[in-house]
């Protein structure tokens, strides 16, 4: 029996990838759809990201997907900064600093605690703020390392030639996090999304950009 | 004379005419300090264009956090001149 009449709805979803929907959604109801969708601020894979903003994006540019490192990377630094909170009791228990007047045993520790807040205070925004984007038009990386350093860099989306992702060791596979390797056409060749959450996602959903685009 | 025994003397005949070691101790952990506080400084500085540049969400408790940090150094600055 022909077809009479066959709602546009249905026609969208089937030519709609697998991954991302052909249209953006827009309405906070569409955008809970998605399983990745997020309000978390600490999210390492957000689909369709609200309150996102950067000092580059364009007005009719949409952030699709916000990634960070997974948060198992914190686990280092969380781990010695607890070590080292710890330092001036052993120090002390041991006698180490016992030859120094009471006024210098004092301020070695207080220097031992600053020294121990910036480093926490590295670790947490080195992981905060190295985030990476992929929007409508372009992917963007943004890296924050060592307090004072900072770089943006960005390859519109259409420049991609080649994405490929790698997960490695025991946590790699257990978590299931791994690395992004984009390669592009423009100014910044090769771009390195490093252990990101659900690589095999990032590198379909890129495909399946790049492919819209072609 | 060996090069330890040199040392020793010369470390006695140093405290014999009434140099203060801790004195030399002091001025070096208070340019330290000062040091340190500059480059609290700049990360306050960091922060505040990191979150000019990206709006994450979460920005006014980083601010915070870096000026707390800011605020530490200079309070161990101080405790510094005080205590040695």
């Amino acid at each position: 029996m022909p077809e009479i009449f066959v709602s546009p709805d249905k026609e969208v979803v089937e030519n709609a990838s697998p991954v991302l929907p052909s249209k953006a959604p827009t309405t906070e109801v569409q955008k809970s759809a998605f399983k990745s969708h997020s309000h978390n601020r600490f999210s390492a894979f957000n689909l369709y990201p609200d309150g996102i903003n950067f000092e580059t994006k364009e007005k009719e540019e949409k952030v699709i997907l916000m990634l960070r490192q997974h948060p198992v990377v914190n686990l280092k630094w969380i781990v010695i900064t607890l070590l080292l909170l710890t330092g001036p009791s052993v120090l002390a228990g041991i006698g180490v600093t016992s030859f120094l007047p009471i006024g210098y045993q004092v301020i070695l520790s207080l220097v031992w605690y600053l020294v121990t807040t910036t480093y926490a205070i590295e670790g947490f925004l080195g992981w905060y703020f190295n985030v990476y984007f992929v929007t409508t038009r372009r992917v963007i990386d943004v890296d924050f390392f060592n307090l004072i350093d900072k770089r943006v860099s960005d390859a519109e989306i259409e420049k991609i030639q080649d994405v490929s992702y790698t997960t490695k060791g025991v946590l790699g596979t257990t978590l299931n996090f791994g690395d992004v390797m984009i390669q592009t056409a423009s100014e910044v060749q090769e771009f390195d999304f490093g252990r990101v959450p659900k690589p095999e996602r990032v590198a379909k959903i890129l495909n399946d950009l790049r492919a819209n685009v072609h | 004379m060996t090069l330890e025994q040199m040392y020793t003397n010369n470390m006695e005949n140093l405290i014999l005419s009434g140099f203060d070691i801790w004195i030399v101790i002091k001025i070096f952990s208070l340019i330290i300090l000062g040091m340190y506080i500059i480059f609290a400084f700049v990360i306050t500085r960091q922060v505040k264009l990191m979150t000019e540049t990206l709006t994450l969400g979460f920005e006014p408790i980083v601010k915070i956090l870096s000026l707390f940090h800011l605020i530490f150094a200079i309070l161990v600055f101080l405790a510094a001149i005080i205590v040695l």
